[in-house]
C-alpha cells in the first residue's frame, strides 16, 4: 500500500502542487475589478434649470426650492431615472425627455417649470425644447432678502378696519411708485370665496420696474405669456412689455387672500423712458393701457381692464386700475407682432484658447438704428476654441439686429471685450459665429494659457447591486473666484477646462441628488476630497499632459 | 520578476518529481522499437508521432485540434447570466521526451509549437431585469458581453513533465504529461452592444489583468500505440 502512495500519490500531489504554484504566479482571474456597466441612459434632451438669484451681487444661492411641472409637454418630462417626483438639487433641477419625445423646431416640447421656496417670490419658466441636445435654462429668483435693481419690495400688516395705503417707494435704479390702497372695513375672502374672520391682513408687494435687465428676467417666464385670454374671450400667446409690475401676496387668519370685498386700488407711475411699444413713442396722458392678472398655478394671462395714463401731484404719468382678486398684475401692452417670441442661437467659438475654465460672460444685445432694445447676459461661457452653445433669448424684438459681445467675468467696471460676433438678424433661428481672443500673458485675471484638459470619466456605482451605471449627468464646477462651469457629462462623459493649483467643488446633479467633493489638481495626480458622495482621481498623463479624471458616486436607485 | 519567480518554482517542481517519483515501469526498457504514435486527450488533445532517436529520447510530431462551444449558466458578480463559450485551438508541434530513467517512464519533454489558431470566446448575457428608479431594461434590452481571449498566429517553447512513453514497449501504453507552453500575451477584446456598449472602457483593465497570461497549460491523459 506504502508502495502504490509512493509511487503513484506522491507524484501526483507534487505535480498539483507545481501546477498550483506555477500558475498561482499568475493574476488568474481575468476579469478581476471589470464591473458589469450599463449604460441606462434611453432619454432625450437632458436639461438643466439652474435657479440663481435675480441680484448678481447676491452670495447666496437659492436652496429649499420646491416645483411643478405643467404645460403641454408636461407629460415628456421625467426625472433623470424616469420618475415624476420633481426635486430640487441645491439650486438646480435635472431632468430630461422620455423616449417618444422628438422634439424639432416645428414640434417643440414645451413645459412650464413652477418654482417657489421661502424668502423667494414664486416664479414660472417655461422651457421650448427643440432638439435633443443638452441645454442650459438659468431662471432668475426675487430673494426678498436681497433684491435685485429695479425690483422695490414691501410688507406690511394692516388693519382691516382702517386700511391703509402701502407705497412701494422709488429707489435709484427704479423710479416706478406703486400705491396700493386698502379700503377702510374691506373684506378678505379665500380661495373658496368665503370671507376670512380676520381683523388684519398681511402684505407682501413685490414691484418690478421696466429700466433694469435683472427686473425684467426676473418676471415670470421673463416676460412671455403662453396663453393669454382676452376681454372677448379668445386665446393667444405673445410677448409683454410691461410699464409695471406688481406681484402682490396676501395671508390673513393662516389662509392666503384670494380676493376682497372691496377691490384694491393700485396707482403705479410709470418709468419716463417707458415707450408705447406700438409707436415706440413715449407715453402720454390720456393714452391707454391694458390691465392684466397672471394666475400663477395657470401659467395663464386674462385681461382685466384698461388703465387710462394720467399725471400724479408731482407730474408723474401714472395708471389707475382696480384689483378685484390677488395674483401678479401688470400693465402692458402686448407685444405680439413687435416680436418674434423666443429665438435659439447656436454660438460656436473661435478662440486663441484651447481648454477653458469659466470666467466670461456673452451678452445678446439688440438694436435698431444705434439704439439698443434691451439686452440678456448668458455668464458661465467656456471661450474654448470650438466650444458650441444653444442659448434661447425670450422676447426677441421683431427687426432688429442682435450681436454677441464676450466679456471677462469681473467686478470691474472696466472689464473690456474680449470678442464678439457680427450682427444678426434677431428673428432668425441662426448660427453666430463668436471670435474671442484672450490675453496669455500671466498675472491677468482671464488668462486661460494655464487650463488643462480634463476628460472626465463618470460611474454612478449601485449599491445594492454588483453593477455600475454611465450616467448621463450635470456636473457644476466653482472655481475659488467663483466661477462656475456646467458641464453635460452624457453617458459618463465629458470634456472640460481646469487650471493648476486652483481648488474646485465639484457637484453633480442626478436625479435630485447632489453629489459634491473638491479637488485641487497639484503634480502628477489628484484626488477628490469627498463631502458628499462623490469620489475619484485627476491622475495627468504625463505624454499628453491631459488629466484622465475618473469620477464615481452612489446610486441607491438599482433593483 | 513575476516571471522569473514561476520559471524557479517550475524548475524546482521538475526537480522534486524527478527525484522523488520511481514508478514501476509500464514498458520494458532496452527494446529497439522505433515508431509510435499517441493520442491526447486533455487540454490539447490532438495526436503525436514518435520516432525514438535513441533509447532514451523520442522526437515527436504532433498536431493538437479543440473546437468547443458551450451554454450554459453562471453566476457573475452575484448576478445569473447566460454564458456561451468557444474554444477554437489548432496547434502543430515538434517535440522531444527525455526519459532519464532506465526503470521508469518518467520522462522531461521539450519543444516548439506553432499556433495557427488559440481563441477563445465567451458571450454573456444578463438574464434578469435591471432597474434603476423608474427605468426598467429587460434582458433583451441590456445586451450582452463579448469577451475574446485569442493568442494570434505564433511559435511558443513548450516544457513539461510526464509519464508513459510514445512509443511503448508494449503495443499499447497509457500515460500523462502536464506542462506549458511559454506564448506570448495574449489579445485581449472586451465589447459590449446595446445598454452594454460602454464594457468596451474595461477592455484595458482585462488586458493588463492577462498580461502574465503566457502560460499556456498542458494537461493530456495519452494512449501510445507502437507501430513496429
Amino acid at each position: 500500500m506504502k508502495k502504490i502512495f509512493t509511487s503513484i500519490f506522491r507524484p501526483a500531489v507534487l505535480l498539483s502542487l507545481g501546477l498550483a504554484l506555477t500558475f498561482g504566479c499568475q493574476q488568474i482571474n481575468p476579469l478581476e475589478g471589470v464591473e458589469l456597466t450599463v449604460n441606462n441612459n434611453v432619454y432625450k434632451s437632458p436639461i438643466l434649470i439652474e435657479f440663481v438669484d435675480a441680484n448678481p451681487n447676491s452670495k447666496t444661492l437659492p436652496k429649499d426650492l420646491t416645483v411643478t411641472i405643467s404645460g403641454p409637454g408636461k407629460d415628456l418630462v421625467f426625472t433623470d431615472l424616469g420618475g415624476k417626483d420633481f426635486k430640487v438639487a441645491g439650486n438646480l433641477l435635472s431632468v430630461v425627455l422620455g423616449q417618444n419625445a422628438n422634439p424639432t423646431e416645428s414640434a417643440p416640447v414645451e413645459f412650464t417649470v413652477s418654482v417657489k421656496g421661502p424668502n423667494y417670490v414664486s416664479t414660472n419658466y417655461s422651457v421650448v425644447v427643440t432638439d435633443l441636445e443638452s441645454s442650459t435654462y438659468r431662471v432668475a429668483l426675487t430673494n426678498l432678502n436681497a433684491l435685485p435693481d429695479g425690483v422695490g419690495a414691501v410688507s406690511k400688516t394692516t388693519l382691516l378696519a382702517i386700511g391703509e395705503t402701502i407705497t412701494v417707494p422709488a429707489t435709484s435704479s427704479k423710479p416706478e411708485v406703486a400705491k396700493i390702497a386698502i379700503a377702510p372695513g374691506t373684506q378678505v375672502k379665500d380661495e373658496n370665496g368665503l370671507v376670512i374672520n380676520t381683523t388684519n391682513v398681511s402684505s407682501t408687494i413685490v414691484q418690478y420696474g421696466t429700466g433694469t435687465e435683472e427686473a425684467a428676467n426676473s418676471l415670470p417666464n421673463e416676460g412671455e405669456g403662453n396663453v393669454i385670454k382676452y376681454k372677448d374671450g379668445t386665446t393667444d400667446f405673445g410677448t409683454f412689455l410691461s410699464a409695471g409690475f406688481l406681484d402682490i401676496e396676501m395671508t390673513a387668519g393662516g389662509k392666503n387672500v384670494k380676493s376682497f370685498s372691496t377691490p384694491l386700488d393700485v396707482t403705479l407711475s410709470l418709468n419716463p423712458n417707458y415707450e408705447d411699444p406700438e409707436t415706440e413713442a413715449p407715453m402720454k396722458v390720456g393714452d391707454q393701457i391694458p390691465v392684466w392678472s397672471y394666475d400663477k398655478a395657470k401659467d395663464e394671462w386674462t385681461e382685466e381692464g384698461v388703465a387710462t395714463i394720467a399725471k400724479d401731484a408731482n407730474g408723474n404719468l401714472i395708471a389707475n386700475f382696480k384689483v378685484s382678486h390677488l395674483s401678479v398684475w401688470t400693465v402692458a401692452k402686448n407685444y405680439k407682432g413687435k416680436t418674434c417670441g423666443s429665438k435659439t442661437i447656436k454660438i460656436k467659438v473661435e478662440s486663441n484658447v484651447s481648454y477653458a475654465s469659466s470666467k466670461f460672460s456673452a451678452q445678446v444685445t439688440y438694436s435698431k438704428s444705434g439704439k439698443a432694445k434691451f439686452s440678456k447676459t448668458f455668464s458661465s461661457f467656456k471661450v474654448s476654441k470650438g466650444a458650441t452653445y444653444t442659448i434661447k433669448v425670450k422676447r426677441v424684438p421683431s427687426g432688429y439686429t442682435g450681436r454677441i459681445v464676450v466679456k471677462p467675468v469681473s467686478s470691474s467696471p472696466n472689464t473690456t471685450s474680449k470678442g464678439g460676433s457680427q450682427t444678426f438678424k434677431a428673428c432668425n433661428n441662426t448660427v453666430v459665429y463668436v471670435e474671442v481672443k484672450v490675453n496669455e500673458a500671466p498675472q491677468t485675471t482671464d488668462t486661460e494659457s494655464d487650463a488643462v484638459k480634463v476628460n472626465l470619466d463618470f460611474t454612478a456605482a449601485c449599491i445594492s447591486k454588483n453593477i455600475s451605471v454611465k450616467p448621463t449627468v450635470w456636473l457644476k464646477l466653482v472655481d475659488d473666484t467663483n466661477a462656475e462651469q456646467l458641464v453635460s457629462v452624457v453617458e459618463g462623459k465629458a470634456i472640460i477646462g481646469m487650471k493648476k493649483g486652483v481648488k474646485y467643488t465639484l457637484t453633480a446633479t442626478y436625479n435630485g441628488i447632489d453629489f459634491a467633493g473638491e479637488v485641487t489638481i497639484n503634480g502628477d495626480s489628484a484626488t477628490i476630497i469627498s463631502s458628499t458622495g462623490l469620489n475619484g482621481s485627476f491622475p495627468i498623463d504625463v505624454k499628453t499632459g491631459e488629466v484622465n479624471a475618473t469620477i464615481i458616486y452612489p446610486l441607491n436607485n438599482c433593483q | 520578476m513575476q516571471q522569473k519567480t514561476t520559471f524557479s518554482l517550475f524548475l524546482l517542481y521538475v526537480c522534486l518529481i524527478s527525484y522523488s517519483s520511481v514508478t514501476k515501469a509500464q514498458s520494458l526498457s532496452g527494446t529497439s522499437h522505433k515508431l509510435g504514435l499517441s493520442l491526447n486527450l486533455g487540454t490539447t488533445p490532438g495526436i503525436d508521432v514518435g520516432y525514438a532517436i535513441s533509447p532514451k529520447i523520442t522526437a515527436r510530431l504532433g498536431y493538437s485540434y479543440f473546437k468547443y462551444n458551450t451554454n450554459t449558466t453562471a453566476k457573475t458578480s452575484g448576478e445569473e447570466v447566460k454564458l456561451g463559450g468557444d474554444a477554437n485551438v489548432s496547434i502543430a508541434s515538434l517535440s522531444f521526451e527525455y526519459h532519464p530513467f532506465k526503470r521508469s517512464s518518467f520522462k522531461l519533454i521539450g519543444g516548439a509549437s506553432y499556433f495557427d489558431k488559440g481563441q477563445i470566446a465567451f458571450v454573456v448575457t444578463p438574464t434578469g431585469t435591471y432597474k434603476f428608479g423608474s427605468t426598467t431594461f429587460t434582458p433583451e434590452e441590456v445586451g450582452n458581453v463579448q469577451f475574446t481571449v485569442d493568442y494570434g498566429k505564433q511559435y511558443a517553447p513548450f516544457a513539461g513533465i510526464g509519464f508513459g512513453r510514445t512509443i511503448p514497449k508494449r503495443r499499447v501504453g497509457f500515460g500523462f504529461e502536464v506542462g506549458s507552453y511559454y506564448t506570448q500575451t495574449p489579445k485581449i477584446t472586451l465589447t459590449g452592444d446595446k445598454r452594454l456598449s460602454s464594457m468596451s472602457e474595461q477592455q484595458a483593465k482585462v488586458q493588463e489583468n492577462m498580461k502574465d497570461w503566457k502560460y499556456w497549460p498542458v494537461v493530456n491523459l495519452r494512449l501510445a500505440i507502437r507501430l513496429d
